[in-house]
């Protein structure tokens, strides 16, 4: 029994010193996107309690996500020079590397499990405030 | 006492490892048969697979080598789809939040599409589907994620003695919130990316969102191939026009867009630098060739020393049967023969809708007048913009 308190012990300590730990981020401010959507890429507005169906990777995303994103990236060693704010060709190879890293489907595309990968809240990066230009 | 409990705990503990020693070893010969009894409910199709797996901690379950076979059309020699590992999997992560979320992974995943010139030596695209639900229902909860990593599609025209072919490879796509109570409750679109190379230099990449609930078909997306060289399109194109690409590369951009079952967007092909030439001696074809060859060195546009033609073509349409429509089709390329605003990419898409419908006439007159821009997509005739 004594051996078991000692190991559970050690193991409450070694959690509580942790190893490397993630940079905590500021979330996300609201107001105007990064880049500004384009009309046609915001794809069918939503209706009611209906989601919106947008037509980018871009207008997918909550206003700050892509930064979010670029900053995780960069921090991991994936992300050189690019364009804040944009899903430009950088980011996208980036996202592709870091994919092809983890074992997942390198589509250069921000999907869930690579947003939580990324330790990005994916609740967070695609929740858009509707009134501030979710829709069309 | 102490020992007699300590005594009982161990001998608990010691049938329990047998039960599970035995549960588990049990596991993956009821998952075999399972699988094959699946399988062999495939309408019009035979499924074999070379073993199966039950990964208790992975909270998996992985096929390997899985062929399914269409009867009749391209046999053995030709299976409808090959998966060299196909795993089904419940994430941890999901259960511990309470949602029960299921995924399926398809590693270098191989779909052969064959048109033939009897129904029965096709093998569609619209058939995909029965093969899927064949996969859905070895898998004990509903999929709300797929992934397929190093996957091919193989499209072959049966119908031509030179079996002209489309080969996509080094796809890697994923399709996320197939409509589970999770996503639902986060109002999220189902969202599919995908990434491949056509032929040898052609890159594809295709986004697309969908409301699954939607009573009629809503979706939004766009794709793209670029740097696909035309002679890579040689077969086809010869098989199909008579006409051979020497020379150049075609860059394709495509928006889209279906609300309540209307289908609305625009297609770009931007072709660079091409020249032509017949594929079969007869005259005819040789004049074709050079026609279509001095037309596009006619009305194309210099850039940086590469002469380019490009027009966009609008889609309108419900999505039961999309039309592409003709008249702007033939006025864009005419058109964009003395292309001067050469947009590459995106922007643009899809083209501006017309106020009221046009003539024939009167689109030809706006089409090849300098002020104006772009051929418009037309009204539905009585339709409002």
């Amino acid at each position: 029994m004594r051996a078991w308190r000692a190991l559970a012990l050690a193991t409450a300590l070694g959690c509580a010193a942790g190893g490397k730990r993630e940079p905590v981020r500021p979330p996300p401010t609201g107001g105007a996107p990064e880049a500004p959507d384009r009309p046609e890429e915001r794809g069918v507005p939503p209706r009611g309690e209906r989601p919106r169906v947008p037509a980018s990777p871009e207008a997918l995303l909550a206003p700050g996500a892509v930064g979010e994103i670029q900053d995780a990236l960069r921090d991991r060693g994936y992300l050189g020079a690019h364009r804040r704010g944009e899903l430009d060709r950088a980011t996208s190879a980036a996202l592709r590397r870091f994919q092809e890293a983890q074992g997942l489907a390198a589509t250069g595309a921000p999907d869930r499990e690579t947003l939580r990968r990324l330790h990005v809240d994916p609740a967070r990066a695609y929740g858009r405030d509707e009134g501030s230009g979710g829709g069309s | 006492m102490r020992r007699r409990t300590a005594r009982r705990l161990a001998v608990a503990l010691g049938i329990l490892l047998v039960l599970g020693i035995a549960a588990r070893l049990a596991l993956d010969p009821i998952a075999t048969w399972r699988t094959r009894k699946v399988l062999a409910g495939l309408e019009g199709m035979r499924g074999t697979f070379s073993d199966v797996e039950i990964r208790l901690l992975a909270l998996s379950y992985v096929i390997h080598h899985l062929r399914i076979v269409k009867l009749g059309a391209g046999g053995e020699a030709l299976p409808y789809l090959e998966v060299e590992r196909a795993e089904l999997g419940v994430y941890g992560k999901e259960l511990l939040r309470g949602h029960l979320v299921a995924g399926v992974e398809l590693r270098r995943p191989k779909l052969n599409l064959l048109v033939g010139k009897a129904r029965e030596r096709t093998q569609a695209a619209k058939e995909a589907p029965e093969a899927g639900r064949g996969l859905e229902a070895l898998a004990p909860f509903r999929i709300d994620r797929a992934e397929v990593k190093d996957g091919e599609l193989l499209w072959v025209d049966g119908r031509e003695p030179e079996k002209p072919r489309l080969w996509f490879h080094g796809i890697e796509a994923t399709l996320e919130n197939f409509a589970t109570r999770a996503a639902l409750a986060r109002r999220e679109p189902t969202v599919l990316a995908a990434r491949a190379t056509l032929q040898r230099s052609g890159t594809v990449s295709v986004f697309a969102t969908a409301d699954p609930l939607a009573k009629q078909l809503t979706f939004a997306g766009q794709g793209a191939v670029t740097g696909l060289r035309l002679a890579e399109l040689g077969e086809l194109l010869d098989a199909k026009t008579d006409l051979v690409p020497e020379r150049g590369t075609l860059d394709l951009y495509v928006r889209f867009r279906a609300e309540d079952g209307r289908l609305s967007g625009g297609v770009r092909p931007l072709v660079k630098d091409a020249a032509l030439k017949a594929g079969a001696p007869d005259l005819g074809t040789r004049l074709e060739a050079m026609l279509a060859d001095a037309s596009l060195h006619l009305f194309s546009d210099e850039r940086g020393g590469k002469e380019v033609v490009a027009t966009t073509i609008p889609i309108e349409g419900r999505v039961k049967g999309p039309q592409v429509q003709a008249v702007p089709t033939i006025l864009g390329v005419l058109r964009n023969a003395f292309v001067r605003g050469l947009a590459g990419g995106l922007s643009g898409l899809p083209p501006p809708k017309a106020k009221e419908k046009q003539g024939t006439l009167e689109q030809a007159r706006r089409a090849l007048s300098p002020g104006h821009g772009p051929p418009r997509a037309q009204p539905k005739k009585g339709a409002r913009r």
